[in-house]
């Protein structure tokens, strides 16, 4: 059951931040236009005012060469530090593209035959890998969690069976003097509530204590969202529905044979 | 009270454990159903508990049919039996007075209740001094008369004992019976599956004789 919701807790993580991702993708489809390194500031100027007569184009930026290592430095700032006083970053002009283009392709195309213009790196590529790779993360996480969850069932059903086994003579004297199925198989439900909540708590300090460890190493890997303690309600509710589930099932298997 | 009609039980082959079994068994009635081991004394007992069902025939208690009763209601039923094992079925961690509560705290009964019943089935054993005591303590004579304690504990309407003096030497043998005996005085009716020929003369008053699951005779 720990490792069930230790697994479930970094599968949503990970959706969460790759969906976040996507999300701030998809408000702004935008594309960096990479202007050659020898350019002046005038035909840089020029390039950008041209590209605001664009009607495909709802918003645009020039990004100096400043402007550009600073954005690095907040994601890499080591590397930004280990570059010192050197600038290999280019100017170059972001342009945000209206939600209704569709002719992208004649539009980079034409930007890429714009004289200055080196590179045209578009936003759309990586808006639909990262799109692909939710969906991946999608289906595999959630296969994965239920293949989890149902090895967590049968291992909580299997041993109340083997409790139940074991006291298998009391209970058929029980039966035979009068006892209902509740007063029998409420222990064992208990139990199985308790126990699922504990591997639950195991599985969640783990995953907080690997977010602790993430984020120490936050120099190294992109920020990470936090999940919600809302969410992890909804997965300790979940696991004791699984042991629930597990219970009934393999007590209700038993009751029958008296 | 208790009636068989046509009962017949096998157990998955040609062969009847039982065979076209009749009897009635009257309110306040003392009966012993006897027969050499395998006869199917132990398969009636188990017929009227419920723990099994007849392969043909109706099993009627107080005008009811027990086959019909629904599995989530039997426990209502077995709450108006009371049942002596050979083998006693104490349950060895709890205390001579926490077995013979058992049945009452089954049925929801108070605390004073409890204590009441108990207290007054114990003593009617000869065995309250004993109530704390653990059953694995406990002599073989001592145990059964708790297991009795137990079964008459909740006022049953029909107590069914299964080779009661079993384990038992055969001064202990007539005392436990007197003791049924004089359950049954009180109202309860007995039913005693035995093979002990001696108790049977001494106390039989109503015989019910089985030989190959058949009835060969009943005597009354």
């Amino acid at each position: 059951m720990s490792f069930s919701v230790f697994f479930l807790c970094w599968f949503i993580l990970i959706r969460n931040n790759v969906g976040y991702i996507v999300n701030k993708i998809e408000k702004g489809l935008s594309a960096r236009v990479f202007l050659q390194d020898e350019i002046t500031e005038e035909r840089a100027e020029e390039i950008l005012k041209r590209l605001k007569t664009l009607h495909e184009i709802e918003y645009v930026e020039l990004v100096s060469k400043e402007k550009a290592k600073e954005e690095f430095a907040h994601y890499f700032p080591e590397i930004a530090e280990a570059l010192g006083n050197d600038n290999p970053f280019p100017i170059s002009i972001y342009i945000r593209l209206k939600k209704t283009t569709n002719s992208s392709e004649n539009l980079l195309k034409q930007l890429n035959e714009i004289p200055g213009v080196k590179e045209v790196v578009y936003q759309r590529e990586l808006f639909n890998s990262f799109k692909k790779l939710r969906v991946s993360i999608d289906y595999l996480g959630s296969f994965l969690s239920i293949i989890f969850f149902i090895a967590s069932a049968v291992i909580i059903g299997n041993l109340i069976l083997i409790h139940i086994a074991a006291r298998k003579e009391e209970i058929y004297l029980l039966y035979i003097l009068g006892a209902r199925d509740d007063f029998i198989f409420t222990p064992f439900i208990i139990f199985s509530i308790f126990f699922s909540l504990i591997g639950a708590t195991i599985g969640i300090l783990f995953f907080k204590l690997s977010i602790l460890i993430a984020e120490y190493l936050k120099g190294k890997f992109l920020p990470t969202n936090q999940l919600e303690n809302e969410n992890l309600f909804v997965i300790l509710g979940l696991s004791i529905l699984v042991g629930l589930i597990a219970t009934i099932i393999s007590t209700g298997r038993y009751s029958y044979e008296i | 009270m208790l009636s068989f009609y046509g009962v017949y039980k096998s157990y998955s082959s040609p062969y009847f454990a039982l065979s076209n079994i009749n009897f009635k068994v009257e309110k306040g009635e003392f009966l012993f159903i006897t027969g050499p081991s395998g006869a199917g004394k132990t398969t009636i007992i188990k017929l009227i508990t419920r723990e099994e069902l007849p392969s043909k025939g109706k099993i009627l208690f107080e005008g009811k049919d027990i086959s019909a009763i629904p599995r989530g209601k039997l426990y209502s039923y077995r709450r108006k039996l009371g049942i002596i094992f050979q083998d006693f079925r104490l349950i060895p961690y709890l205390t001579v007075f926490d077995n013979v509560a058992l049945p009452l705290i089954l049925r929801g009964s108070g605390k004073q209740e409890i204590y009441n019943r108990v207290t007054t089935a114990l003593k009617e054993l000869e065995i309250i001094h004993k109530a704390r005591e653990l059953p694995p303590s406990l002599s073989g004579g001592e145990q059964q008369r708790v297991a009795i304690a137990r079964a008459i504990a909740g006022n049953p309407d029909l107590l069914l004992a299964d080779e009661p003096t079993g384990n038992l030497d055969p001064l202990l043998s007539r005392k436990i019976m007197r003791i049924l005996q004089r359950i049954n005085m009180k109202g309860t009716s007995v039913i005693i599956a035995t093979h002990d020929q001696s108790i049977i003369d001494e106390f039989g008053e109503k015989v019910i004789f089985l030989s190959y699951g058949k009835i060969k005779r009943i005597k009354t």
